[in-house]
């Protein structure tokens, strides 16, 4: 197996990996706020009514919302890897203990396992389920002692992807103009190789056609200068899709580079994994930093406490605003006085939001009607 | 129909708090609630199989449990702790009992097939955060009817599915109905009440839905809850989840150090 040396900017290190270093052109990446996810599904629902409704396909949801920490699709699966690669140790922010590639048992590509049909049986185990119980005369406290929260999922189009890896007949494979992996359903023969390497879970097998399926990133929407499905769908507007640059090429007019690379508030899934996943999450300030060190990595702790002060921050709130305003794929951004734009990427506006809604007061007694406002129903 | 006088006697409150429910010696002491469920407006839960799947831990699009009536089930959030007092592991069937004297339905006996078919049977997950003493089961599933149950026990796959109506049950046996009633609001007023309309801002007069009649969603009751048949597959063993160990109470070595982020070592 060739051990190629590439480096992983999430770990600040070089790491091995099968293939050389090759970043596309433009990179594929997408942000999720999980302080206001509410696990309300439509995003899992709008995928699986798009791509997923199939025969053979019944057990796959491309994109779910997991409650963590007693959530999971499939079942157990962060707790798995975890527990595969041991103990993860960070030193002031560099990853010095083993991604997946690094800890690979001799002949394979990656440190992996090959869930159980069951284990995709039931997609929302563990929903709004807390760690702990309330005692008498508790009280809310910032983290919370008892706490849950939504994490919704899709595949993170990896910059190092392990699926990618570890086929041998190299069916899959990172496209050059976006960065978005996809599988080759002519050349794949249902291995599932993939499925064993991906850490997140993110390939499913379909067992009528013997071949393996992905989220594709809606790329038949991306070529045509949209945001996917599951993302324009969340009516929560959690979500925003973009271009992520390395952090020497980052640009602050663009969304995504400004939240991950300046402003340091979205991060990586299971960074210490090694794959350079491309979904990046705003943490959820309420949960314990532990757990989230775990999940997020050691950034979590500044993240949050930017995000608290986003209020403070004109062009930080401006850049959150824009989040589900649009279908239409964000280039550029930037907030001018109370007002934020969403450029594409021939630099004409598409979108333009306030900052703050604006409030109109109406007089309590409506002269023209002869009745009186109430401010219900 | 079925009907039921009460009597509406006002306490004070230090009064009621020393009050008991006249069949808790007779274990009733659970408050089974039905709320609505985020994931269904009215019926959609219930309607579309994909979201029924969703609606719980149970949903299995590929039913690998034959007891399972549809792709997704009914099922009680309990306190672990109160499910343990009565031997119920989590993923179990339990049956649930409310007052005698008129459900599932007055005059009913234990051989009557009408009783096989109403009484309320449901799987119970395990919920830390249900309160000691209530019962959660949401709202706006199929109930069970006199085709479904036969269905379910008559198919080789175990489907509760009419085959004459196609009316698909998300209820083993019984359902809400079995346990909760409606409560017609005490008001000796109807037609001269001067109340507000039931939509807008409007004040009018007499009878008013909502005021005069039947509350819809949700409804409680006092309950009895017993183990009915184990949560593995087909009645044998602990559910599956449980018994490797993710689920509150039953957490493997790994889960548990993964919940307090022991994998990142400081």
């Amino acid at each position: 197996m060739a051990k190629m040396k590439v480096k992983n900017w999430q770990l600040k290190r070089e790491m091995v990996y099968p293939y050389e270093e090759v970043r596309p052109k433009r990179q594929f990446a997408a942000i999720f706020d999980t302080n206001k996810c509410i696990a309300c599904q439509t995003c899992t629902m709008a995928c699986k009514h798009a791509w997923t409704s199939g025969r053979g396909q019944e057990y796959m949801w491309w994109n779910n919302v997991e409650t963590k920490p007693y959530g999971f699709y499939p079942l157990g699966w962060d707790v798995k890897i975890l527990e595969l690669l041991g103990s993860q140790r960070w030193e002031a922010g560099k990853y010095v203990g083993k991604t997946i590639f690094e800890a690979a048992p001799r002949k394979e590509v990656a440190a992996g396992y090959l869930p159980e049909e069951m284990d995709w049986a039931h997609p929302n185990i563990g929903e709004d389920e807390p760690y702990g119980s309330i005692g008498r005369g508790e009280h809310l406290t910032i983290p919370h002692r008892v706490w849950h929260f939504y994490l919704p999922r899709i595949c993170n189009h990896c910059t190092y992807p392990a699926c990618l890896a570890a086929c041998p007949r190299k069916a899959i494979y990172k496209r050059e103009e976006d960065g978005i992996v996809l599988i080759d359903q002519s050349r794949c023969r249902g291995y599932r190789d993939c499925l064993r390497a991906c850490p997140y879970k993110k390939v499913l097998f379909n067992p009528e056609t013997r071949i393996s399926e992905k989220c594709i990133a809606c790329y038949p929407l991306v070529e045509g200068g949209a945001q996917t499905q599951c993302i324009t769908t969340c009516i929560g507007r959690i979500r925003l899709n973009g271009w992520i640059h390395t952090p020497d090429q980052s640009d602050p007019l663009n969304p995504i580079d400004y939240l991950v690379h300046m402003k340091k508030v979205a991060l990586p899934l299971y960074p210490q994994l090694g794959l350079e996943p491309n979904i990046y999450y705003i943490p959820p300030a309420h949960v314990p930093l532990p757990y989230l060190r775990q999940m997020f990595g050691p950034g979590v702790e500044q993240a949050i406490r930017t995000y608290r002060a986003a209020h403070e921050d004109p062009k930080f709130l401006g850049v959150l605003t824009l989040f589900g305003s649009t279908h239409q794929w964000i280039a550029k951004c930037d907030v001018k006085g109370e007002e934020a734009s969403g450029y594409d990427a021939k630099g004409r506006e598409i979108i333009r939001l306030p900052l703050r809604e604006p409030v109109f007061i109406r007089p309590f007694k409506d002269e023209r009607f002869e009745a009186f406002r109430h401010n219900i129903t | 129909m079925e009907v039921r006088q009460v009597r509406n006697v006002i306490r004070t409150w230090s009064e009621l708090k020393e009050t008991k429910h006249p069949r808790t010696e007779q274990g009733l002491v659970f408050q089974l609630n039905t709320p609505k469920y985020r994931h269904g407006a009215h019926t959609t839960p219930i309607d579309i199989d994909v979201i029924s799947v969703y609606f719980g831990p149970f949903g299995d699009i590929r039913r690998h449990d034959k007891r399972s009536p549809w792709v997704g089930e009914a099922y009680a959030n309990i306190n672990p702790q109160d499910a343990k007092v009565y031997g119920i592991e989590d993923g179990d069937y339990i049956w649930v009992d409310a007052d005698p004297e008129d459900r599932p339905y007055r005059g009913w006996k234990k051989t009557d097939e009408d009783y096989k078919v109403m009484r309320l049977m449901t799987r119970v997950r395990y919920f830390t955060g249900v309160p000691r003493g209530v019962l959660i089961m949401f709202f706006n599933m199929y109930q069970a009817s006199h085709g479904s149950v036969r269905a379910h026990e008559t198919n080789p796959d175990g489907l509760a599915k009419n085959p004459e109506t196609n009316y698909q049950a998300m209820f083993r046996y019984g359902g809400h109905q079995s346990c909760t009633r409606a409560w017609l609001s005490p008001t000796l007023m109807t037609d001269t009440l001067v109340r507000k309309e039931t939509f807008g801002q409007l004040i009018g007069e007499g009878y008013a839905p909502d005021i005069h009649s039947v509350v819809g969603a949700p409804k409680e009751s006092m309950v009895k809850i017993t183990k009915a048949e184990p949560g593995g597959i087909d009645g044998k063993g602990l559910w599956r989840p449980a018994a490797l160990g993710y689920r509150p109470t039953y957490e493997n070595e790994a889960m548990k150090r993964y919940l307090f982020g022991g994998y990142i070592s400081q």
